[in-house]
């Protein structure tokens, strides 16, 4: 009995962070589109800078070195949006991280007592509430599923090019994907409303 | 920081009450022995005090007038691409169809509008333009001021040589004229090419030089980082900061 208590009142309060956590990086989320925007209007202007025609416009002969050092200036603005996204990645790290310990905390409370409690109890399910064994496994679905998010932003940045239009220009769209995490903690949570509420 | 820094930030502090003393060392001192005591400030110091603010003043209302100048550059470049966009499209149907009068007439009073809003937007950067030539003339007159005075501190230094001649903590006069020159050249430089977008952005055809334009005009090419440090390190010395 007290196994069955002490695995619900752990998957009670990894459910909770993980709710939490998921409005945590929504917000977040939302706030680093707008430097992706920014990034990727960034990129055209540079590329724009760099079409232009070499032999500039009559009027622009006074400044020769215009070019330069509007792309020095156009990558260095980019550098900072860079860096403000790294800051972002940081902090969906956070968030995955902690959902990962909670998997991590539930997995090692239902190990321990897995045996006392006993397969039939495991897969027990009411009408108001999951089975011990679906918690665990919607679980570790979000957790892979924001673990995954994560790593994808990552590679984003990291294969970034400065130089690569068409890839700046697809960054948005890359970058917005899987957004739909939301949508997935939402119908896990759904179904443990009940349990979430009964204390 | 003394007390009369107190009223910190922006605008000028000129202080019309008090006569300016010069510091009197039989009083006691106040607390903090290594910072300047900016109470008791030279005639000097204190002038060169108000052009730094100044300086800020005048720097954080170009920065404003930036930022209005670049959106309407942006809404230039885009009334022209649409512009030429439109043409385009109006070249094909001429081409495919050859029903030309009543296309031809419908473009006419599209063009017409557009032509009218470009000239509003022209005319609003144009605007821009002179206001900041005329923050650019107030920065010319703020070193011409600093360079009077270290063309005084000269001739007065050439009486009696005992002033060591640095007015808050290590900047002698020339140092504060020589940043301000600085600075001047870079709004001169940048004035120039805000001169010759807005005098021509309008007048282009090509996508990319536009773009070109616009972003010049918003990235400030010819300002370093360095601007940022000059003011910054003015401010510092003269205890704004």
């Amino acid at each position: 009995m007290q196994a069955e208590i002490l695995t619900k009142r752990q998957l009670k309060s990894a459910y909770v962070t993980v709710q939490k956590q998921t409005v945590r990086w929504k917000e977040i989320h939302g706030n680093s589109e707008q430097y992706v925007n920014s990034l990727c209007n960034l990129s055209e202007q540079l590329d724009s800078c760099e079409k232009v025609p070499d032999d500039l416009a009559a009027f622009l002969k006074d400044f020769p070195d215009l070019k330069i050092r509007l792309r020095a200036k156009l990558l260095e603005e980019m550098e900072k949006m860079v860096g403000k996204l790294r800051e972002t990645l940081c902090s969906l790290q956070e968030v995955s991280n902690s959902v990962s310990r909670q998997y991590a905390a539930s997995m090692h409370t239902y190990h321990t007592h897995a045996v006392e409690l006993g397969i039939p109890k495991v897969v027990e399910r009411s009408a108001t509430e999951p089975s011990v064994a679906d918690m665990l496994e919607w679980l570790g679905d979000i957790d892979r599923a924001v673990r995954e998010l994560y790593l994808q932003k990552q590679f984003l940045l990291d294969t970034l090019s400065y130089d690569d239009t068409r890839q700046m220009q697809s960054l948005l769209k890359k970058w917005t994907q899987g957004s739909d995490l939301d949508t997935m903690v939402m119908g896990i949570l759904a179904h443990l409303t009940f349990f979430l509420e009964d204390s | 920081m003394s007390e009369s820094s107190s009223g910190k930030g922006s605008g000028k502090r000129r202080k019309s009450s008090g006569t300016p003393r010069k510091s009197d060392s039989s009083s006691p001192s106040p607390v903090k022995s290594p910072s300047v005591n900016y109470a008791k400030l030279s005639p000097m110091a204190k002038k060169v005090r108000d052009v730094a603010a100044d300086w800020h003043n005048l720097i954080q209302r170009w920065e404003v007038l930036n930022t209005s100048g670049a959106s309407v550059t942006n809404k230039i470049v885009n009334c022209k691409l649409t512009n030429i966009e439109s043409s385009d499209a109006a070249e094909m149907t001429v081409e495919q169809t050859a029903a030309v009068s009543a296309a031809g007439a419908g473009e006419a009073a599209d063009a017409d509008g557009m032509s009218k809003e470009l000239e509003v937007c022209c005319n609003q950067l144009t605007d821009t333009y002179k206001a900041m030539a005329k923050l650019w003339e107030k920065m010319e007159k703020l070193t011409s001021n600093l360079k009077g005075q270290w063309e005084l501190q000269q001739y007065q230094s050439d009486k009696d040589d005992s002033e060591t001649g640095i007015l808050f903590q290590t900047w002698p006069i020339q140092h504060f004229y020589e940043v301000s020159a600085e600075l001047s050249e870079m709004y001169s430089k940048e004035l120039k090419l805000k001169q010759a977008i807005s005098e021509n952005i309008a007048h282009l055809s090509d996508r990319h030089t536009m773009m070109f334009l616009a972003s010049s005009w918003l990235h400030q090419p010819y300002m370093g980082n360095r601007r940022d440090i000059l003011l910054e390190s003015m401010l510092v010395e003269t205890g704004h900061r």
